[in-house]
């Protein structure tokens, strides 16, 4: 089999998020791991690594925002167009390893994209899990993802949400994600799973470990220029790892040995 | 291993060896031009015997510069994708310097190692080696400094000694190549050969000042230089163009573009060469990862000396110094690893 080569798959649904994001639900039997990826192919303007937002077997969820030339164009496309899809790539989280424990999530923005797979399967199996916590945080109100799932997921986890700008309506708390923090039920025994832009996963990675989080049960899910998806063409690479292949989600604590010191991480623990 | 199996052939009959194998294989060989390279040749006499290496290394009858990965055609219902992988000849590469293939093995790992790259993959496969010694070294040469002159794996390796190649075999593949033209060596001409060996090494020695050869250690050594001042320094002079990338027979990195026809009805994709120096090499939606100019100059270094000793255990670097000869700037990869490990 020829990994660079795409399958073909159709658009079935395409759903609003925020004024700059879509969901598009796309027809595929590809089986995955939540916080694994894909290469999306719009054939003629390129290919983007993509997180897989969701899924049941015969689709897989896809939310993306518009910048640039293929999101742009999928951004443009209607139901029953077709796509290309490569994957699914990289290792996805160890969400396993917070059964019988609890979990913490922290998404910011977009983040909450790969998280979203994780989240849906707490809510199908949430007797595995101790407390479960979901805090996220985004620019405005309105730049929220999922918030038509907001409603259940409260009623299975602590569903803590923030935002940096408030909106009329916004009753919630206003700041960044790190000034929910001090929410958190538990420290001992919890499973941390993070995604979102370097700076808040910086500043977050460094208020937890002060918080009493040991690095090694944190994990971070990070972002970088990717091209092959399998490890070859290098763009990925950060510090002599493939964040393709060997990530994208890493262990705090290793990633704050890689050679060269993510950005996401710069500053912690220095 | 057939090391054992050591003739001679009378420097006359080479061209006649040389044609026997363009009857049955794909032959690469030394071409001189505005730059010596590899190119396929369909007689013996294109074939320049140089003294060193070629200015251009093997990488790109393996890797182009550009290669398509597939077409794609809208029909009615979709798309219709053809992949543009061809089936590749049995080739003979016949000339090379131990750098070079010093340079497939380290290719090799990257490419049909922990993953694999198909296109690469056929190209590569069934490829025979006939290697040959340097009369004399080239002054930015320093493979001694991963081991010399004379790799590990070879079909064949020729060595001048006068009126004869001494002619060594490395495989069966070799073996099968040796017919009646070529006669048994004698205990003299293995000895000539190896004092020619000796020769050359050691006048790369003495201009490299180098040894590289305990790969864990000297790798640690230039794994600690993450905050030297040097990286500073050379970024203030390097220009960022990415030659020193292009040029090294193990860089492999590559961009990937789609191209179209006017109404979108058809088109491919492909790969393109790419280097770490540039810009954008690191830039996403979010960041550019490596924005500085001298975190991109100590990456270079770093994926030839540090990374690939983690992944792979071998340096990424066979000592060639195109890197050198190329740069616009006088950069020579020599002096950064002599700072370094000092
Ligand atoms: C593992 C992984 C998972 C990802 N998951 C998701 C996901 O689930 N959802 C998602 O939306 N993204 C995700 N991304 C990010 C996404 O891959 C990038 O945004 C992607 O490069 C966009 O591709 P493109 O062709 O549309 O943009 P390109 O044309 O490649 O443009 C991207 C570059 O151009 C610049 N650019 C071009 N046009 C604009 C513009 N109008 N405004 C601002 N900048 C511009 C950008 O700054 C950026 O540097 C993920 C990335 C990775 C590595
Ligand atoms: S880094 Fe320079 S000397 Fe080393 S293999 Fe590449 S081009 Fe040759
Ligand atoms: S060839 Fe020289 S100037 Fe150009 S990127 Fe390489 S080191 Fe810098
Ligand atoms: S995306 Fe090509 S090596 Fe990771």
């Amino acid at each position: 089999m020829n990994p660079y080569i795409p399958n073909t798959a159709k658009i079935t649904e395409i759903k609003d998020e925020t004024p700059d994001t879509k969901t598009f639900t796309i027809e595929t039997n590809m089986q995955f791991r939540p916080g694994q990826f894909v290469e999306l192919s719009v054939f003629g303007y390129g290919e983007a690594p993509i997180s897989i937002s969701g899924g049941d077997g015969n689709s897989i969820d896809l939310t993306i925002r518009a910048v640039g030339n293929v999101t742009n164009k999928i951004h443009e496309m209607q139901p029953g167009d077709v796509v290309g899809l490569r994957g699914p790539f990289g290792n996805g989280w160890p969400y396993e390893k917070a059964k019988k424990k609890n979990l913490l999530i922290v998404a910011g923005g977009i983040g909450l994209a790969p998280l979203r797979p994780v989240v849906e399967y707490v809510m199908q199996h949430r007797a595995e899990f101790e407390d479960v916590t979901l805090l996220y945080g985004a620019r405005k109100p309105s730049l929220m993802l999922f918030k038509y799932r907001f409603d259940e997921w409260a009623k299975k986890m602590d569903l803590l949400l923030t935002v940096d700008e408030p909106e009329p309506g916004w009753t919630g708390h206003v700041g960044v994600v790190t000034t929910l923090c001090d929410k958190i039920r538990h420290v001992a025994n919890t499973i941390t799973l993070m995604c979102g832009p370097p700076v808040m996963m910086k500043y977050v990675s460094m208020l937890l470990i002060e918080l009493g989080f040991p690095p090694s049960e944190m994990y971070l899910s990070l972002e970088r220029n990717m091209k092959c998806g399998i490890g070859i063409c290098g763009h990925c690479a950060v510090g002599g790892v493939y964040v393709c292949r060997d990530g994208p989600v890493f262990p705090l604590h290793k990633a704050l040995r890689f050679v060269e010191k993510p950005h996401e991480v710069q500053g912690v623990l220095d | 291993m057939m090391t054992n199996y050591v003739f001679k052939l009378p420097k006359n009959r080479i061209y006649e060896f040389l044609n026997s194998l363009i009857a049955e294989y794909t032959v690469y060989a030394p071409v001189e031009g505005e730059t010596s390279r590899f190119e396929r040749i369909t007689d013996a006499c294109e074939v320049q015997f140089l003294p060193n290496r070629t200015d251009r290394s093997l990488k790109s009858i393996f890797f182009p510069p550009e290669e398509e990965f597939f077409k794609w055609k809208k029909e009615k219902d979709g798309y219709v994708v053809t992949d543009s992988l061809k089936p590749s000849p049995k080739k003979l590469i016949f000339g090379v310097r131990g750098c070079d293939v010093r340079a497939l093995d380290i290719l090799d790992r990257y490419m049909m190692g922990e993953f694999s790259d198909p296109y690469y993959k056929e190209r590569r496969k069934n490829t025979v080696i006939i290697g040959m010694t340097c009369d004399y070294p080239r002054s930015s040469c320093f493979c001694t400094a991963f081991g010399g002159m004379i790799p590990h794996h070879y079909d064949l390796w020729f060595t001048d000694i006068g009126a004869y190649y001494l002619v060594e075999v490395g495989s069966d593949t070799g073996m099968k190549l040796i017919d009646s033209q070529f006669q048994k060596a004698t205990e003299q001409d293995i000895k000539r050969k190896n004092q020619r060996i000796e020769k050359v090494e050691l006048e790369i020695e003495k201009q490299t000042k180098i040894n590289l050869c305990e790969t864990k250690h000297c790798s640690q050594k230039i794994k600690t230089s993450v905050e030297h001042p040097m990286w500073k320094e050379l970024a203030e002079i390097c220009l960022a163009c990415g030659k020193c990338n292009f040029i090294c027979p193990t860089c492999h990195c590559f961009d990937v573009i789609d191209t179209t026809n006017l109404d979108g009805s058809e088109g491919a994709r492909m790969r393109r060469w790419d280097s770490c120096h540039l810009y954008e090499y690191a830039k996403t939606s979010a960041e550019n990862f490596r924005k500085e100019r001298h975190a991109r100059v100590r990456y270079r270094v770093f994926d030839k000396f540090v990374f690939p000793v983690m992944r792979y255990s071998t340096y990424a670097c066979t000592g060639c110094g195109r890197c050198t000869d190329i740069c616009p700037a006088g950069i020579d990869i020599r002096e950064i690893l002599r700072e370094m490990i000092a």
